[in-house]
């Protein structure tokens, strides 16, 4: 579970999150929707720990480990698509058996053949396909993926949602996305409206 | 432990080859502040030796030389005379004993000697223990020491001196041979210190002979013993020459010259001295030295600084790959050596090179002795070093920064 207490966060004078309190179950798929400028990216980068809430508090009830995947790229443009798999490797402390992963996932994702490119040499959509296979490629308990679909065609959504359903189950997903997510996955929606955050029915 | 950076190290191989503009300029100009700062510390050194060399260690300027005392009541000094070495060594004895001061005659015999190359020589001597006035360990009697003569013997036709109502005639020479001619440095302290010694023409030259030999000549120009002679002189007996040219004083320390010629003034004595020349020129030159001295320090502070500012220009433009990397899992521990890393080797290479280049430099450039290159080489990496230290701290700062503000997330930094 991770409980979110009287979470707020503020930029100046107006308050993003205003005050939100709910708990997140664990093994389940959250759909987090609003408009633009709701706060979607605010609360995923403060579940992220990237950011830090004004006041409140996140509890977990063991540490958990999370990989986000958010909306900007976060990609190095000289660097191949190969050398970034490289580079998370390395920073997960990843051993023996990564390669074939990243190479199975890269496949997964339609884009096998684009290992030795480099990320400048890419399309938006082929980056935001190689942003999920890192965050897929280190064994985690949450997932946080930021519009993971934007930027893709259709057949390229469906390559995402099926190696999302694959590689993410039974684990935590927190997901942010204008786009509709496939009613395979056991969602739980929750709205976020007036900085806080309503469960749908 | 070893696993673990090499895994670092594969993340700086790859994070050097996105190597920016603002990067190598940041290097280059490294390399200037490093060859610069090493050449202006070369340069200093060698204006250090020569100072050191031409003032500091230069016996001349140790020396006082006292011509003549001014006598109280007397319009016109008077020539100093064979009582005076006595009285100014007692004088100095009494006023500043720390100061160790020694005290020598130079000797003259003030009328021409003719001699075998056709010269007219002016002949000079020092006392026994003061050959070190011409730069000499001891001097020989059977030698002649001139600045300029290429003849390897001499033969001096000294002539006898007779008393006539008149004054003094001589109608007969007798030849001293001296079987040795050696040549005296132009950089002996008496020989800078008046022009006089260093002098010479057609018609006449400075030669110095042992005091021994000085004896001689006298008594064989007189024909008496040379005590009779002194004897006569001290009685105020009008010889028709004045044998002692000058008291030399000598000062071991270079810092007590000025005041031990002060206290000889205050005697009476006239001085002359070459430090107190130096030191009417000295404050022109001090002035502008600080000048430079100060002009020097702003160039190589600019300079040192610009290198700095240089790498944290590229600092704060590589927030963003600090960012990517925490964001992809590197703590920011391992994010700040990793771009430690990236820039270690060329670090590296940079202090190599300015050792190097002191170390040649110094020595064949600016000969410069062995240890100021060695000094001076560490100096230059040392600096070198402090760059990259104070470059690892600041990235260790920058890789600690909230991840939001790294990857300028933050709507406040919009």
């Amino acid at each position: 579970m991770i409980i979110l207490q009287e979470l707020r966060k503020r930029y100046g004078g107006r308050e993003v999150l205003s005050g939100i309190s709910v708990t997140f179950q664990t093994g389940l798929v959250h759909v987090i929707t609003g408009v633009s400028g709701s706060g979607k990216t605010t609360l995923l980068q403060i579940l992220a720990g990237y950011d830090n809430p004004t006041s409140g508090a996140i509890q977990m009830q063991k540490p958990l480990r999370l990989e986000y995947a958010p909306q900007d790229f976060l990609l190095f443009s000289n660097l191949t698509v190969w050398q970034h798999m490289q580079l998370k490797a390395a920073a997960r402390h990843l051993e023996g058996g990564w390669y074939e992963r990243a190479q199975r996932l890269l496949a997964d994702l339609g884009m096998a053949s684009y290992a030795r490119s480099r990320i400048s040499m890419l399309s938006g959509g082929e980056r935001r396909r190689i942003q999920l296979a890192l965050a897929l490629l280190a064994p985690c308990d949450v997932l946080l993926l930021d519009e993971p679909t934007s930027n893709l065609d259709a057949m390229a959504s469906e390559h995402v949602w099926a190696t999302l359903a694959r590689e993410g189950a039974g684990k935590t997903m927190m997901i942010c996305s204008h786009a509709p997510v496939p009613e395979q996955f056991r969602l739980v929606r929750w709205q976020l409206r007036g900085g806080l955050l309503d469960g749908e029915k | 432990m070893g696993r673990n950076d090499e895994r670092l190290r594969s993340a700086a191989r790859m994070m050097r080859a996105k190597a920016p503009i603002q990067f190598r300029i940041a290097v280059a100009t490294l390399f200037v502040a490093a060859l610069a700062l090493s050449t202006l510390g070369l340069f200093g050194c060698r204006v250090a030796q020569d100072a050191k060399r031409q003032f500091a260690m230069n016996p001349a300027l140790h020396v006082i030389l006292v011509n003549s005392v001014s006598l109280e009541g007397q319009e016109l000094p008077r020539h100093v005379d064979w009582q005076d070495r006595e009285r100014i060594q007692q004088t100095l004895d009494q006023s500043f004993p720390n100061a160790g001061a020694r005290v020598w005659n130079v000797y003259q015999i003030n009328f021409g000697i003719t001699d075998s190359e056709g010269y007219t020589d002016w002949v000079e001597s020092v006392d026994r223990d003061a050959t070190a006035l011409l730069g000499l360990a001891q001097m020989r009697n059977d030698t002649a020491y001139t600045p300029s003569s290429k003849a390897s013997r001499l033969m001096l036709y000294v002539p006898a001196v007779r008393q006539t109502r008149g004054g003094y005639e001589s109608d007969r020479r007798t030849p001293m041979a001296f079987s040795r001619v050696e040549r005296l440095s132009r950089q002996a302290p008496l020989m800078t210190l008046a022009s006089t010694w260093d002098a010479e023409s057609m018609n006449g030259r400075p030669l110095f002979v042992s005091y021994d030999t000085y004896r001689t000549i006298l008594e064989r120009a007189f024909g008496q013993p040379f005590p009779d002679l002194i004897r006569a002189l001290a009685r105020g007996r009008d010889l028709g020459i004045e044998p002692i040219a000058c008291v030399a004083v000598y000062v071991p320390h270079l810092a007590d010259v000025d005041q031990v010629a002060s206290i000889l003034a205050a005697h009476h004595d006239n001085v002359a001295y070459a430090l107190g020349v130096f030191q009417q020129l000295s404050s022109t030159w001090r002035s502008g030295a600080r000048l430079a001295v100060g002009f020097i320090a702003v160039i190589l502070m600019a300079t040192c600084l610009s290198a700095w500012l240089a790498f944290r220009g590229d600092l704060r433009r590589s927030r963003t790959d600090l960012g990517i990397l925490r964001h992809f899992g590197f703590s920011s521990r391992e994010v700040a050596r990793i771009y430690h890393l990236r820039f270690q080797r060329t670090f590296l290479v940079c202090a190599g090179f300015t050792a190097v280049y002191t170390l040649v430099a110094g020595a064949l450039l600016f000969r410069l002795p062995a240890y100021a290159c060695v000094a001076l080489a560490c100096v230059g990496a040392g600096f070198v070093g402090l760059v990259s230290m104070a470059l690892a701290r600041a990235a260790r700062k920058t890789a600690a920064i909230q991840l939001v503000h790294l990857l300028r997330f933050s709507k406040e930094m919009e």
